[in-house]
């Protein structure tokens, strides 16, 4: 039997026991408040185990953000039979209006004993990208002689049994709510007292928390930007995490930026409030024509419900707390929920979105300009050329810039031609996403090497870039202006140039400039050539010409002889008519002519001396020269004395025509 | 009679002096004034310089050569490149200007190939180039001078068989070398240089070329007839075309 002092100690640690459980509970909010903190810790599968058992030892880093390496302890106690396992998990927990969504990296080990005894599992060290060290707790292990799994299922103390120890279950109890509220428990696992298949969310259940999957628009064009939200709708409180996201086949995704702290929106559905969680903003483009379907999203987690289950009190059937009778059971402390079943269960759920079928269509085909490389949005074009000027020796970068909102992963690079002489190397193409709030706005930059060949001047022309601008249905073109490019011959030159070129030449500065002289625009040159080819045209063909000559004189000659006859048969006529000073002037003129042209004296210059001097040196008879004198001297005087000289008409008749005669036959 | 021929003589020779003069005179200050026009890069001065000096002397293949070396300071490549060409026309072993035509033909972006010519054809185009012209005309002079000295020698001499083949051999090759001096000088009126100043010229259909080809900038071309506004020009590589007036620059 009991005296009183015994229930007054009794009552006493029941009462400690409670304030523990209180302090617990405390504990546990505080482990919430520090949720983002990194928790770094050991845990064992068993603190007692057989030396033929094995150890699970894992190694859980919480919040744990750029950890660089996590190196496990040098084991004395124990060999290394398996692992490392790295595990990851993400776990998305409502505390009051927040979500706050944690995240755990887990290292396993399992190791076998070396000895029996106490055994010590070193913790873990971890070093973060600041060179922060982070050591786990480390833990002592009973190892015991032979397997204690076996003799746990071999024999089973009622007091021994942790799972009908009420001591045990309130633990496990208190881990399973301290794991609910911490969010270090794993979502996928169910409690110890739940069926260990997963329980399908029930109807009404999944009218209370639901995935809804939304986008701005069902239609659109490819490459046209479509923004889907993935939105937890939920009435009831519940842990949950994404399990699987929609395969988005078909389009190219880039996620929008969500506040680090979301705070969750209400939306009145049916006339019942919902809290709604922003899960995934994300920015779809579409990449192919057709009906595009948006898989459904699927979440996993437990929610928790109001359930009045009263739960069996363990003491009640002790026999050791039986003795205590409704004294015991009078104590305040034994009717609160623990005792009498929880008033929330935890049911693990599974739900997902409906699915989402989005029509994509074609840009239009008509005037799409031949220039369109597939950017659908609203964009800004930019082209820079780095040098204006440079030498065959350089490289330069051409730059395309475009920025704005679209699908600027997709897009190809704006179509252009490059003048002769200019090489064009592939693009080195660097795109980044800038802003994430509302669109999807960024740049892509196309960076071209053009390596020129020849020096030269030359103009790149004006690039077009054209996209398709979904909000007015139409095509945009964007021009840039030509660049021009002046390029000079470089130092180091290919070797077919180098070999062939020499360095430029400067001007020369004439001293005198002058025409050349070409012998055919001067004179003098004529002048010289014309005589030297006279010159040699006589002296080469001289016996042509003095034949040539002879037969002149011989023709002139003959023509004196037949005027000297003409004249003196007029002569003769004057002679019969006794006209004594006509017939003299005609013999005169008859005879000077003669002499003229026989002896090649000029008119000018012809006397009788001279005419005398001629035929002397022509060695004709002397007579001859007399009877010249004398019909010379004869018609001077008839001119003057002309009644003398007519009794000589007839003889100086006579000596007149045998002169000729004698002269004609002395040519011959 | 005698006053007035000492009068004219005199006259004559004050004219042609001064002339002499008062050219030389000016070309020098256009030679100092190009001097500095390069001196201080203004190439429009420069060759406004070469343009007066070249009115004068036509055929300076010197001043052409400045005048390309002026072309491609302001880098007007194709004009640059006419003028060395002309230039060499005139002078064929101006090395200067062979160095910086092939340095200005380097600058361009398109080229045509040369039409293969026969070595024999290329010797013939410079035996007749106008650079030999004196030397023809000069030897064709001077062979006649020495036939015509030859006249003097002895008649014994003169008479000989070997004589008269030498004689005539003699003859034979001034008319020859005179012939060719006047093919050279003839050669002065084809100096025209012709080049391709557009990037737009055609080239006209042809049947060993499609239509439309497009004709290199700076290519130089042979115009073999002319009819209103087109030119019937040989392509350097063979190709005998009509291209429009306006895309070719005649130096």
């Amino acid at each position: 039997m009991l005296n009183r002092s015994t229930i007054k100690f009794v009552t006493k640690i029941f009462a400690m026991l409670r304030s523990l459980l209180l302090w617990l509970l405390f504990f546990s909010t505080t482990l919430v408040a520090q949720a983002q903190q990194l928790v770094f810790s050991t845990q064992v599968s068993a603190e007692k185990i057989g030396i033929k058992d094995q150890l699970q030892v894992d190694y859980t880093l919480q919040n744990a953000q750029q950890i660089e390496s996590l190196s496990p302890p040098n084991y004395t106690d124990f060999t290394i039979v398996g692992g490392p396992y790295q595990s990851s998990q993400s776990n998305i927990q409502m505390i009051g209006n927040r979500m706050v969504e944690s995240k755990a990296i887990t290292i396993s080990y399992v190791l076998q004993p070396k000895h029996l005894g106490v055994c010590t599992v070193q913790g873990a060290t971890a070093k973060d990208a600041a060179n922060h060290t982070y050591i786990s707790n480390a833990l002592s292990i009973q190892v015991v002689n032979g397997s204690v799994t076996q003799q746990r299922s071999s024999s089973r103390d009622p007091f021994g049994d942790d799972d009908q120890d009420p001591w045990a279950m309130m633990r496990q109890q208190m881990q399973q709510m301290q794991q609910l509220f911490s969010g270090r428990g794993r979502a996928q696992a169910p409690p110890a007292n739940q069926p260990a298949e997963e329980i399908k969310a029930p109807a009404d259940l999944n009218k209370n928390v639901f995935i809804k999957v939304s986008v701005d628009k069902s239609s659109a064009y490819v490459g046209e930007q479509i923004t889907t939200s993935y939105k937890l709708y939920t009435r009831l409180p519940m842990q949950m995490s994404i399990s699987k996201l929609p395969s988005l086949n078909g389009f190219w995704t880039q996620d929008f930026e969500l506040p680090k702290e979301m705070k969750p929106t209400e939306e009145v559905i049916n006339g019942k409030k919902y809290q709604v969680f922003l899960l995934k903003k994300s920015a779809l483009f579409p990449q192919q024509v057709g009906k595009l379907q948006l898989d459904p999203a699927e979440a996993k987690g437990l929610v928790r419900v109001i359930q009045k289950t009263k739960r069996s009190n363990p003491f009640a059937d002790d026999p050791f707390f039986s003795q205590f009778g409704s004294l015991f059971m009078g104590d305040p402390f034994f009717d609160n929920d623990m005792f009498s079943g929880m008033a929330y269960k935890d049911i693990p759920v599974t739900i997902s979105s409906a699915p989402v079928v989005i029509q994509v269509n074609d840009v239009p085909s008509a005037k799409k300009p031949s220039t369109f490389t597939g950017a659908v949005g609203k964009f800004q074009f930019d082209v820079q050329l780095d040098k204006q000027t440079c030498s065959t020796d350089d490289a330069l970068k051409l730059k395309l810039l475009i920025r704005g909102s679209g699908n600027l992963k997709l897009m190809e690079a704006p179509l252009f031609e490059l003048p002769k002489g200019i090489e064009k190397y592939d693009p080195i193409v660097i795109d980044s996403i800038t802003g994430r709030t509302t669109t999807i706005e960024g740049f892509k930059q196309f960076e071209y090497a053009l390596l020129p060949t020849a020096p030269g001047d030359y103009e790149i022309a004006p690039i077009t870039f054209s996209y398709f601008n979904p909000t007015t249905k139409q095509y945009e073109q964007l021009v840039s202006q030509a660049i021009h490019l002046h390029v000079v011959l470089g130092k180091h030159l290919n070797r077919a140039q180098k070999n062939t070129l020499a360095q430029f030449h400067s001007p020369k500065i004439l001293l005198n400039v002058h025409q050349p002289l070409y012998a055919f625009d001067h004179t003098w040159y004529w002048i010289a050539l014309f005589l030297v080819g006279l010159f040699l045209i006589i002296q080469l063909n001289k016996d042509k010409w003095q034949s040539i000559w002879a037969a002149w004189i011989d023709k002139r000659n003959s023509r004196s002889n037949k005027v000297a006859l003409k004249r003196m048969k007029k002569a003769n006529v004057f002679l019969e008519q006794k006209q004594t000073t006509l017939f003299y002037e005609e013999v005169s003129r008859a005879i000077w002519l003669y002499l003229s042209d026989t002896l090649h004296i000029d008119l000018a210059s012809l006397s009788k001396e001279a005419a005398l001097e001629k035929l002397t040196a022509r060695s004709l008879e002397p007579k001859l020269i007399e009877s010249v004198t004398a019909v010379i001297n004869d018609c001077e005087m008839a001119l003057y004395a002309p009644s003398i000289a007519e009794h000589k008409m007839q003889q100086t008749y006579q000596d007149t025509i045998a002169i000729i005669t004698h002269l004609e036959n002395s040519k011959r | 009679m005698k006053k007035i021929v000492v009068n004219f003589i005199v006259c004559s020779v004050l004219v042609l002096s001064s002339y002499t003069v008062w050219g030389k005179a000016s070309n020098n200050t256009l030679q100092e004034r190009f001097k500095l026009a390069m001196q201080d890069n203004q190439w429009d001065v420069a060759n406004r310089m070469l343009d007066s000096m070249l009115q004068y002397a036509p055929y300076q293949d010197q001043l052409w050569f400045n005048k390309g070396v002026v072309y491609y300071n302001q880098h007007l490549i194709a004009e640059s490149i006419a003028c060395f060409q002309k230039s060499l026309l005139l002078h064929p072993f101006n090395k200067d200007a062979e160095d910086n035509l092939q340095i200005a033909q380097s600058r361009l972006v398109d080229r045509l190939p040369n039409y293969f010519d026969f070595i024999l054809l290329r010797w013939w185009k410079l035996l007749i180039n106008p650079y030999f012209h004196n030397y023809w005309a000069f030897a064709a002079l001077f062979i006649l001078v020495v036939v015509g000295l030859c006249m003097y020698l002895p008649m014994a001499l003169r008479t000989k068989k070997q004589f008269r083949t030498i004689k005539n051999t003699a003859l034979f090759l001034s008319t020859c070398f005179f012939i060719m001096a006047y093919l050279s000088w003839s050669q002065l009126s084809k100096t025209a240089v012709f080049v391709v100043q557009s990037d737009q010229a055609m080239q006209y259909a042809t049947p060993l070329s499609k239509a439309g080809k497009q004709v290199p900038y700076g290519t130089l071309v042979s115009v073999l007839q002319s009819e209103s506004n087109w030119y019937k020009v040989a392509l350097p590589n063979g190709i005998e075309t009509w291209m429009q007036k306006s895309a070719i620059a005649k130096f």
